[in-house]
């Protein structure tokens, strides 16, 4: 068995750390989430993240990411956990989803994967695989059934990579 | 905005017009839409069909008025949830396979729920069409 891959070491994420060096966070409310507009705008995507931990793109939750060994056309397991940036509460009923891809041709190959919320706001996703070697994107997507068109929606988003040796 | 851009497959003409099911597609469509002009009619076929949510190969078999095959079109697919207000950052690649078959890989609908295919069509005609597929 070859060694496993997982996340990616690198420069911390700082996008949610003002310029004066304090925390950005965003509020949300359950009463900002409505059904998109049928002509909504495609929802703009923050770079993807390093390591296994960030804030979502818009700084609402911190998100923290464990997987289990990394290999090639083997089950692996995500599990994210989500809390407020606001009070550190869990987040839960987020509906987490996974979309996972090598690049803009290449997504992952079907697993049945299927989401599971246990302790409230941890999400534990799998099974996920991966066919090819290189460097992915697993993004997460919560609140899919809110509308990202306030800034107080509870719609959120945020992206890791992820080695595939 | 993510397109998938027609890539013409030469030499691929072993889907006539009854084999559908040779790559996996049942030979009846699992919805038949006008484009928005109303000058072609796109019939859908998923692998597998009904849709599950992952990577789902589609096929059209688009026809005119006259219920004739229509070739050289280029079809722009944008995935899209309109429930939720976002598409996929996966690119469907089109392939045009002959006898009015455009076959669409890598279409990753990674939710359950209702997408559309949001299609744009040029090359012989300016039209579009929105089949619209409930993923399991």
């Amino acid at each position: 068995m070859g060694p496993a891959g997982g996340a990616v070491s690198g420069a911390a994420d700082t996008h949610c750390i003002a310029a004066d060096g304090g925390a950005i966070a965003q509020d949300t409310s359950a009463a900002a989430c409505h059904v998109a507009d049928a002509n909504a705008p495609m929802p703009e995507y923050g770079e993807t993240r390093y390591n296994a931990q960030s804030a979502d793109d818009d700084c609402k939750y911190d998100v923290q990411l464990t997987v289990t060994p990394v290999r090639q056309a083997e089950s692996v397991t995500l599990v994210v956990k989500v809390t407020a940036r606001s009070d550190g509460a869990p987040v839960t009923g987020a509906t987490a989803h996974a979309e996972i891809f090598l690049n803009d041709t290449h997504p992952a190959p079907n697993a049945g994967t299927s989401t599971v919320e246990a302790p409230a706001g941890t999400y534990t996703i799998g099974p996920v695989k991966f066919d090819a070697s290189g460097r992915w994107t697993a993004r997460f997507h919560f609140f899919e059934s809110c509308a990202d068109d306030s800034e107080e929606s509870p719609h959120g988003h945020v992206g890791f990579f992820l080695d595939v040796p | 905005m993510r397109v998938g851009v027609l890539v013409l497959v030469v030499g691929l003409g072993a889907c006539g017009p009854g084999g559908a099911s040779q790559q996996g597609f049942l030979d009846t469509p699992l919805v038949t839409v006008a484009s928005a002009a109303g000058a072609l009619q796109l019939a859908v076929y998923s692998n597998p069909q009904p849709p599950v949510r992952g990577n789902v190969a589609i096929r059209y078999r688009v026809t005119d008025s006259m219920s004739q095959p229509v070739d050289g079109l280029t079809l722009e697919v944008v995935p899209w949830m309109p429930a939720m207000g976002h598409s996929t950052s996966v690119v469907p690649t089109v392939s045009a396979v002959g006898s009015g078959v455009y076959d669409l890989s890598n279409v990753y609908l990674f939710m359950a729920g209702q997408w559309q295919l949001r299609t744009t069509i040029t090359g012989g005609a300016a039209d579009s069409a929105t089949p619209e597929l409930a993923v399991q």
